[in-house]
């Protein structure tokens, strides 16, 4: 599957549920605070990306990230 | 304790999830009715994610939800408003005797199926034993001293018995205590198994002489103490004292108790002479009773020892009813234990039609009997030969 921000996007809605996020509230602009998510659901996204997209994003890469923007592009940057 | 420099510990709220269902009352109407269970060596308890959101479920293993449900009612139940008690003065101790069993189970099979980088960042932080009383204390953000005691079967009682020492040397006003076990999985029932501690006819039935293992099961019991003076500066219904607390070790086997008994008598005297009571003045002992051909005659052997053959009060075992709760069998029972003492009844220890000749105390096998209960003594003994006896008093 091709790495892109739109694929990414996808499939980040398509997991968010099972954190019990809505995934219609995951849009670029969405910073893990207002997703009320943390460092460990950032973990799993990037572990569920890795299984999908054989995408592995390096830990210097993760740090700093506000936006699902900034997290899908720490992945495309990898792609 | 009689020590003046000690205080007297209340019980002011009780909670419990078991194969009975979620809450006290499901636990005590099915005790009541001593309807045995289902067959099957495991006594499955009910879904806690019913209760739970998804976000506060996802980050707890089974036994860490059950304690949280039990203590939530515990909390509804003895009418607290946190916002109202200065939090630095509340701790909490709540024991297990495995820990996430299920997140281990799980962790392994993602493990094997997909790789080391698969395996979720979560797990550590929900199969720890603590994880329980992690999420409890932030739940109410109790912010005074806590921590988890893991004791095989004698967890609930020593939890219990800790949270006590808390109150009466003044380093809690209350404490959320109690304990969770859920290890119905396939690498935990298969080693139970392996071991022949779990039955292999399908039944529990303690002090038979058909018995020949427990069966397995799940949930949390938590209880609310708190200083006799707390309880009545906010004006709280109080069950009953939480009176003696004694606790030792067999130093003999792994898994087998010392047939002389010495262990378990020297817990149950200490917990009589910390409550300051003869043994005549107990009314009921909810046994540890497990079903087990080694426990169930050690005990009784044990009990006879310390009230004398002919002068031992009745007894009857919970796990005749809702299985062998294991580290959480303990504080399960003391929520049977203030019940007893509540509605003066004591429940029966079921599926005893052909009674074991060594085994020839009054087990309560006809059903629920009316009886005066005022003090309660309540025994549990753990793998590993960690004893642990709790006395109950009417106030």
């Amino acid at each position: 599957m091709a790495v892109t921000q739109e694929s990414v996007l996808d499939k980040i809605k398509e997991i968010v549920p099972k954190f019990g996020v809505d995934p219609s509230a995951v849009t670029l602009e969405a910073t893990l605070e207002d997703l009320d998510m943390d460092s460990l659901d950032v973990v799993e996204i990037m572990q569920a990306i890795e299984d999908d997209f054989g995408v592995r994003v390096p830990d210097e890469d993760l740090e700093g990230l506000t936006t699902m923007g900034d997290t899908i592009a720490a992945v495309v940057k990898n792609g | 304790m009689s020590d003046q420099t000690t205080r007297e510990v209340v019980i002011t709220g009780i909670g419990a999830v078991s194969p009975a269902g979620f809450g006290v009352d499901a636990l005590w109407q099915a005790a009541l009715a001593g309807q045995p269970l289902p067959h099957g060596d495991v006594a499955v308890g009910p879904d806690p994610s019913e209760h739970l959101s998804i976000k506060e479920s996802r980050r707890l293993d089974r036994f860490a939800r059950y304690a949280l449900l039990a203590a939530r009612e515990a909390v509804e139940d003895a009418g607290l408003d946190f916002g109202e008690l200065d939090a630095e003065r509340l701790g909490a101790v709540v024991g297990t005797g495995i820990g996430g069993f299920e997140t281990i189970d799980t962790g392994i099979d993602i493990l094997k199926e997909k790789g080391d980088r698969q395996v979720p960042a979560t797990t550590v932080p929900m199969l720890m034993p603590n994880a329980a009383i992690a999420a409890v204390t932030k739940d109410f953000g109790l912010l005074g001293p806590g921590h988890c005691v893991v004791s095989a079967c004698a967890s609930g009682n020593h939890s219990l018995g800790e949270a006590k020492r808390m109150i009466e040397h003044g380093y809690a006003d209350l404490v959320v205590a109690g304990s969770a076990e859920s290890a119905n999985r396939p690498l935990a029932t298969a080693a139970f198994r392996a071991m022949g501690a779990m039955t292999s006819k399908g039944m529990s039935c303690p002090f038979d002489s058909r018995r020949d293992g427990f069966v397995m099961g799940e949930g949390a019991g938590m209880l609310i103490l708190e200083s006799a003076e707390h309880a009545a500066a906010r004006g709280a219904r109080v069950y009953c004292e939480l009176a003696g607390y004694g606790a030792s070790n067999d130093a003999y086997h792994l898994v087998q108790p010392d047939p002389s008994g010495r262990g378990a008598i020297a817990a149950m005297t200490k917990s009589l002479a910390e409550a300051g009571v003869e043994p005549g003045a107990i009314d009921y002992i909810n046994a540890h009773g497990t079903s087990t051909p080694y426990n169930d005659l050690a005990e009784t052997k044990a009990v006879k020892q310390v009230f004398g053959a002919d002068s031992t009060p009745p007894l009857s075992s919970t796990k005749s009813l809702v299985g062998h709760m294991m580290g959480a069998a303990g504080s399960v029972e003391a929520v049977i234990c203030v019940m007893s003492i509540r509605d003066n009844k004591a429940h029966p220890t079921v599926n005893l039609d052909q009674p074991d000749p060594e085994c020839d105390l009054d087990y309560i096998p006809e059903g629920a009997r009316e009886l005066k209960i005022d003090t309660v003594l309540s025994n549990s003994f753990g793998f590993g030969g960690h004893n642990a006896c709790l006395v109950f008093k009417a106030k």
